[in-house]
């Protein structure tokens, strides 16, 4: 009845049922938690747009930033991954969306980004003829990484204009 | 050793129905767990609704062993998320971020390009001989929940087999001869 194994069973169970519960609390928390994000996005110059082989437009383009996200950072909160994106539509495709640059933030006193006449990380390259006068946003999203449980993202969208509506080069 | 003794004893002082109820609860224990896991399935809409993270290209977000809860739901695939997804011919799946999508106005075809987080390119040279994006039936799932180290456990036992052999044995002598069932 009281062997060591029986104990050993008890206590175990006993531990990671706590344990569970403790983990469903804490992601709890971030449920109460109410961030107040600052954010500042635009683009600022359009250095290249070309055509490449193959019928590919690609931009070269930097943009400006200015982030705080210091209010989003919880208890629960491992690390922030933020990114930039370029959203447009084309006849073709009703959602177009292009990652250029994105930055890992894993204490929140650097959680205030500040990037000017950035230049971006990845490559703005449409699969066709679509970026010449084209309607562009710029989207800041921030994907909330927790030490435990759910993990959520949000984002602050800014129209930016019209790519030029020739190539530049 | 002396432990072992008495199991084997007390293993030949069972008569039959005693056997055949402890091999019940043996069986109902399995078939509760595989219960479980499929049902899991079913109500994530995902293949795999937990996975364990076997690389760390995600790394500082995922460290090898953690574990990932996923979900597949019905919206569409946007940039950011973390996907996991299976190439055609291979059958371990890759946890990594969308970061390029584009979607057809019909909604019917989708290209995605995924990079992880702590590699320099994106995943193109992972994608199968010229193979440029991943489409909708590539994708396994999204991550939506975490739990750190936890994985930890299946990894030993895919680096050490032994280790999983072990387990099974004893887990299996123990609940043989429970006699509180």
């Amino acid at each position: 009845m009281h062997s060591v194994w029986t104990r050993a069973n008890t206590v175990l169970t006993l531990f990671g049922t706590v344990a569970a519960v403790l983990c469903l609390l804490t992601t709890g928390t971030d449920l109460l938690h109410k961030p107040d994000p600052k954010v500042k996005l635009g683009l600022r110059d359009v250095r290249r747009l070309v055509q490449h082989n193959g019928g590919r437009e690609h931009a070269a383009v930097t943009f400006d930033l200015d982030a705080d996200l210091r209010s989003v950072f919880t208890w629960n909160t491992k690390q922030l991954f933020v990114y930039v994106q370029a959203e447009y539509e084309t006849s073709e495709n009703r959602v177009n969306q292009i990652v250029m640059w994105d930055s890992i933030v894993q204490q929140q006193d650097k959680a205030h980004v500040r990037l000017n006449n950035h230049k971006t990380k990845y490559a703005f390259i449409d699969p066709g003829r679509n970026l010449r006068g084209r309607s562009l946003n710029l989207t800041l999203v921030w994907c909330v990484m927790p030490r435990v449980g759910r993990m959520y993202s949000q984002q602050s969208t800014h129209y930016v204009g019209k790519l030029p509506a020739s190539y530049v080069h | 050793m002396e432990y072992i003794m008495d199991t084997w004893r007390e293993l030949r002082r069972m008569n039959v129905r005693q056997m055949i109820t402890q091999g019940l609860q043996l069986g109902l224990i399995v078939t509760s767990a595989l219960m479980i896991w499929k049902s899991l399935m079913l109500v994530t809409g995902s293949e795999s609704p937990v996975v364990v993270v076997l690389s760390g290209s995600m790394e500082p977000g995922f460290y090898r062993g953690d574990i990932l809860f996923l979900n597949m739901g019905n919206k569409p695939i946007r940039t950011g998320e973390v996907v996991v997804f299976n190439l055609d011919g291979r059958d371990i799946p890759i946890v990594h971020r969308v970061i390029k999508v584009h979607e057809r106005r019909n909604g019917t075809h989708i290209d995605i390009l995924t990079k992880g987080d702590n590699n320099y390119g994106d995943d193109r040279a992972l994608y199968n001989q010229g193979q440029e994006w991943l489409h909708q039936h590539h994708i396994m799932g999204r991550a939506v929940g975490f739990l750190p180290k936890v994985g930890m456990v299946t990894i030993l036992m895919n680096d050490y087999p032994a280790l999983k052999y072990a387990l099974i044995g004893v887990l299996g002598i123990l609940v043989l001869t429970n006699k509180e069932g």
